[in-house]
């Protein structure tokens, strides 16, 4: 078996992808049910604000995602930028300062990757992986510390996030597509792009790889941190983290949906409404009483299906 | 009966047509050369062969056997081995770990080592060796594993004059042993001097096999269809010196000092793994220099970023194009990278005089076939800028006759300084430099004027 | 001085998963996969154990923990995935694929192996060797070739998707043995947060440890002298155990950043694999 380059990129590769992970979709949930019409309300949407919050906050992430692979940086610490993002919205006032807080925190949190990976070439995959460990035992530490809400009694909880209306939510979804597809107009944007070929390539090209390196960290976590932020102000109700629930999963599903979509930012969004899809599929089969983790091998495998559509629209397959 | 025939074999890449119905066949003890230019289509038919690409289309027989060659490893089983430029050794081992690694025994090798009469440093680590002792080891390699078929691909394309002469007499010596040897060049020379017959091949397509006594007129018809005149370029002669390297060192760069003036090319030659490369870049200030100084046009620009020789109109064309070009990112992307206005017009121009191959302007650069991925660079650092100083690094390397003429008449008439050029071969050299200095370890062992004498040349790059 | 012997007792326990996971993940990095899906090996393996305990569930663990390393070398080398991004999803898959099959078994205490305590220890040290003496064999020398180069591995005739699939099964087993190990000595139930990134120590530490197996054996006790320490400094100290708990990761990041700096300056000759997470696909122009 043989991989061998295609002449023009293939675009139906991620047709293919997506319908493999539909399929493996499926077949999780009949397992799991064993019953065709329990399976079939586990696949409905139900509530369908609590499905656009979830589109929203994917979203964000994934442009996350789509920012830092399209330049070949290898930002895997999402989720705990998120974290970090949510424990800033929980220290303020507002929603539009939640926001903003949630956005330089991330920032912050990517910048010891991006600082080592930029002048010293240590791995930012691993940095920012180990770093989201990192990020959830800090936010236990506030949680029961100074972030502590002393009202609640019998559980510790922190405080309360202010609250984030779901238009508010998705239109900050909308602000950061924009914002993604504009600056890849713009020519930071290509040398951004420049930089997946290579720092000689962008020194060629007449920029600095090191800002660019930094700038794309940094980027990719402030928009993780957003992330997280408007996670946990758009929520109903339970606008805080307890000791037991501070991660959610989302950086995953974030980068889960950059890679099903392309990593291009309107085929992230289009996969973003995939991965919410499947994540409201995981809650469902949760309610029945499966392990809240499952759903995240459905968005794992997802995953996995989106990096064998970016194979196939690049590669074809030729058994010999 | 010949060890190997292979009839009609067809190759298809991305956007071009590599072998289009190719015959070919060798005896034992013959060494048959795979004559023809840059793109022809030797290297895939030998790649082929080799089993590191599937044909699209034709048989191969050993022995009179049909076979399918589906792997290096199946080619290994079969008797058949490759020395290419790219070498089969680890570097990062040394050279015994590299044979046990090939299944070769140490003892057996030693002894045809001596068969050869070459040496055969077991304890050295492979990136210590020079290009012509690599060699060296990949074909004692080969015969300890009992090949029968050796093909060599453009074997003495990194290695100087003198070391050239024993690569080809270790290949008569290889058929005087009763193998098979097939050799790739496009050095007409070459073929006549060792081979025992010769196929021609031009764009994909076997034009013709001749026997001894060679006709070289005849050949080069044969490789080049059309008679192109191959232009002597020479200049007025001195005008101003407007750049000026003095005493750059960098890792293999020692003190070396070369001047340009004003409507000159001036050519660099020299064997490889001489610090060509680097040198090319240490003069396009895309690296900086741990010594020295360089001044263009009165003003010191030693250790700038490299943003300011680029606005002073210095093209660096690398010998990896993986650094001028985002092998990821589409043609039109990559143009854009020096193109600020009327983009898609101007590439759809310069696609016409080059004669570039584009399936379209969408098409990731990496789809491109290297020639026409060089010819893509030259568009847009020549035309579509301004140059003044051109820093180039085997610019013509990979590049039909064609084109690579095309170059120096774009380079002549489009360039308003000088240019300096990092060469392999000699008579190229020779044809189109004002000047020719001779790098050797690092530095400038001479330099030459015209009238050149090739001898002269040859010797200074052999010390 | 119960104190020292103590936390002594401790680290051992804890360098035991870490030193095997690490030998696993030093043979993966060294046939140039960056395989983040270790820790879902991990996790996966300890489930299993969790689930049927010593000694069919640790046979079946590293079965079962060998084979999903083995599905990840097939993707990421023959189909040519990105490696970084489907070890992370491998892991997210066995969280949640190993979370319901030892969801019966949460809190369960579980019968402790044969060999536990600083006797799993020694029998790790063993395994470095032995790991060790494999890397010296014309196996182990196709492994660094096919990290290091395996374009001219595979001009040489020798398969360089097999030689990685060795390796990932290699590097399975060792990892697989750590999860057991993980979830029957050192803690002792299961739980879902279990594994809780000793997969990913184990791929920084590899690095650390410059992928030598006699050098992992130091190595490892990196995270784990920290990891302990924890433990025991939260009985002393008026730190938050939860930002005690972040020592490992940070220390582990600190002791890599160090090293690259190290490298440098040119402190050793540079033994990274140069290949390392970049695939290689045979067909490529």
């Amino acid at each position: 078996m043989r991989l061998v380059q295609r002449r023009e990129p293939y675009p139906l590769g991620y047709a293919v992808a997506l319908a493999g992970s539909l399929a493996t979709t499926l077949a999780a949930v009949l397992l799991a049910t064993n019953r065709l019409d329990s399976a079939l309300a586990v696949l409905a949407v139900t509530d369908w604000g609590f499905y656009l919050r979830v589109f929203a906050v994917v979203g964000i992430v994934a442009m996350s995602g789509v920012v830092s692979y399209r330049a070949g940086l290898w930002n895997i610490g999402q989720e705990g930028q998120a974290v970090v993002g949510a424990l800033a919205a929980l220290a303020s006032t507002d929603p539009l300062k939640a926001l903003l807080a949630g956005f330089l925190i991330g920032l912050a949190w990517a910048l010891p990757p991006a600082l080592l990976r930029a002048f010293l070439g240590v791995n930012e995959a691993v940095t920012t992986f180990l770093l989201t460990f990192v990020a959830v035992y800090t936010a236990r530490y506030f949680i029961e510390g100074p972030l502590r809400d002393p009202a609640k009694r019998g559980f510790v909880a922190s405080v309360e996030a202010p609250h984030l209306g779901l238009a508010a939510a998705v239109g900050a979804l909308a602000v950061v597509a924009i914002g993604v597809l504009v600056l890849y107009k713009t020519r930071r944007g290509l040398y951004l792009r420049l930089l997946a070929s290579g720092e000689e390539v962008v020194r060629y090209a007449g920029a600095s790889p090191t800002v660019y390196i930094l700038l794309g960290l940094a980027l990719s976590g402030a928009l993780a941190g957003l992330g997280g932020a408007v996670e946990i102000s758009s929520r109903e109700a339970g606008r805080y983290m307890t000791l037991q629930q501070v991660s959610t999963g989302f950086g995953l599903y974030g980068i889960s949906a950059a890679w099903l979509g392309g990593l291009s930012p309107l085929g992230a969004l289009a996969a973003s409404a995939y991965v919410a899809w499947l994540y409201q599929v995981g809650v469902n089969l949760k309610v029945l009483g499966l392990p809240a983790l499952v759903a995240n091998a459905l968005v794992g495998s997802a995953m996995a299906w989106g990096l064998a559509g970016y194979v196939l629209y690049k590669y074809r397959v030729v058994w010999r | 009966m010949p060890f190997l025939r292979a009839v009609g074999i067809r190759k298809f890449f991305p956007g071009v047509v590599a072998l289009d119905g190719v015959d070919f066949e060798v005896e034992r003890g013959e060494v048959h050369a795979l004559l023809g230019e840059n793109g022809a289509g030797k290297s895939t038919l030998v790649s082929i062969i080799y089993g590191v690409y599937l044909p699209d289309g034709g048989e191969i027989y050993i022995e009179g056997k049909r076979v399918e060659i589906t792997s290096p490893r199946r080619a290994a089983q079969m008797g058949i081995s490759l020395i290419s430029q790219h070498f089969a050794l680890v570097e990062t081992l040394t050279v015994e770990e590299n044979l046990k690694l090939a299944g070769v025994e140490v003892k057996r090798a030693l002894e045809m080592a001596d068969m050869l009469g070459v040496e055969l440093p077991l304890d050295k680590y492979v990136a210590e060796l020079t290009v012509g002792e690599r060699q060296r080891v990949e074909i004692v390699k080969a015969l300890a594993k009992e090949s029968v078929l050796f093909l060599m691909d453009e074997p003495t394309a990194l290695l100087s004059p003198r070391e050239s002469k024993a690569l080809l007499s270790t290949a008569k010596r290889l058929a005087e042993l009763g193998k098979a040897v097939v050799l790739v060049t496009h050095k007409i020379r070459e073929a006549v001097e060792v081979a025992d017959r010769i196929t021609v091949l031009r764009r994909g397509v076997r034009v013709g096999v001749f026997k001894k006594p060679f006709d070289e007129g005849e050949l080069l018809e044969a490789m080049f269809g059309k008679v192109i005149q191959r232009s002597v370029y020479k200049s007025a002669a001195g005008g101003e010196v407007i750049y000026r390297a003095e005493g750059l060192t960098g890792e293999r760069v020692r003190d070396m000092s070369i001047e340009l003036r004003r409507g000159e090319l001036v050519a660099v030659l020299g064997v490889a793994g001489n610090g060509q490369e680097e040198l090319m870049e240490l003069l396009a200030g895309f690296k900086r220099p741990q010594r020295g100084r360089i001044v263009l046009d009165g003003v010191d620009m030693t250790g700038r970023p490299f943003a300011e020789f680029l606005r002073r109109g210095v093209v660096y064309l690398p010998e990896d194009r993986g650094r001028a070009l985002a092998r990821d990112l589409s043609v039109i992307d990559n143009f854009k990278m020096r193109c600020f206005k009327d983009c898609v017009k101007k590439l759809e121009e310069f696609r016409e005089l080059l004669d570039i191959d584009i399936p379209s302007l969408s098409t990731r650069v990496s789809a491109l076939s290297g020639g026409n991925q060089q010819k893509l660079l030259l568009a847009r650092e020549l035309l579509l800028r301004d140059p003044y100083i051109v820093v180039a690094s085997y610019p013509t390397r990979g590049l039909d006759l064609e084109t690579s003429e095309k170059f120096y008449a774009i380079v002549r008439k489009v360039v308003k300084g000088a240019a300096v050029v990092s060469l392999e071969d000699v008579e190229e050299a020779v044809e189109k430099a004002d000047r020719i200095y001779v790098l050797s370890r690092g530095r400038v062992v001479a330099s030459f004027t015209p009238p050149y004498d090739v001898d002269q040349i040859a010797e200074a790059m052999a010390s | 001085m119960a104190v020292e012997l103590g936390v002594l007792f401790e680290v051992f326990k804890a360098a035991t998963p870490i030193l095997l996971a690490t030998l696993g993940a030093a043979v993966g990095q060294r046939a140039g996969v960056l395989n983040l899906g270790i820790e879902g090996t991990v996790y996966l393996s300890a489930a299993v154990a969790a689930l049927l305990g010593p000694p069919w569930g640790l046979l079946l663990a590293v079965a079962v923990g060998t084979l999903y390393n083995l599905l990840y070398y097939f993707l990421a080398n023959d189909f040519a995935l990105n490696q970084v991004l489907l070890g992370f999803a491998f892991t997210m898959v066995a969280y949640g694929v190993g979370s319901q099959v030892a969801q019966s078994r949460v809190g369960v205490p579980l019968q402790k192996p044969a060999l536990y305590g600083p006797e799993a220890f020694a029998a790790a040290v063993v395994l470095a060797v032995v790991v060790h003496v494999l890397l010296r064999t014309r196996l182990g020398v196709a492994i660094k070739a096919s990290g290091d180069d395996p374009a001219s591995l595979d001009l040489m005739g020798i398969d360089v998707y097999r030689v990685r699939k060795i390796a990932g099964a290699v590097e399975g087993l060792l990892a697989s043995a750590a999860g057991a190990y993980l979830v029957l000595a050192y803690y002792g139930s299961w739980s879902d947060q279990l594994v809780m990134g000793w997969g990913f120590l184990a791929v920084v530490t590899a690095m650390i440890a410059l992928w030598r197996p006699l050098l992992a054996i130091a190595a490892s006790l990196v995270p784990s002298t920290f990891i302990s320490l924890s433990y025991t400094l939260q009985r002393y100290l008026q730190i938050s155990p939860h930002l005690l708990n972040t020592t490992p990761y940070l220390a582990s990041i600190a002791v890599l950043v160090i090293l690259y700096i190290a490298a440098r300056r040119g402190a050793f000759k540079t033994s990274a694999p140069r290949w390392l997470a970049k695939p290689y696909i045979r067909e490529e122009r």
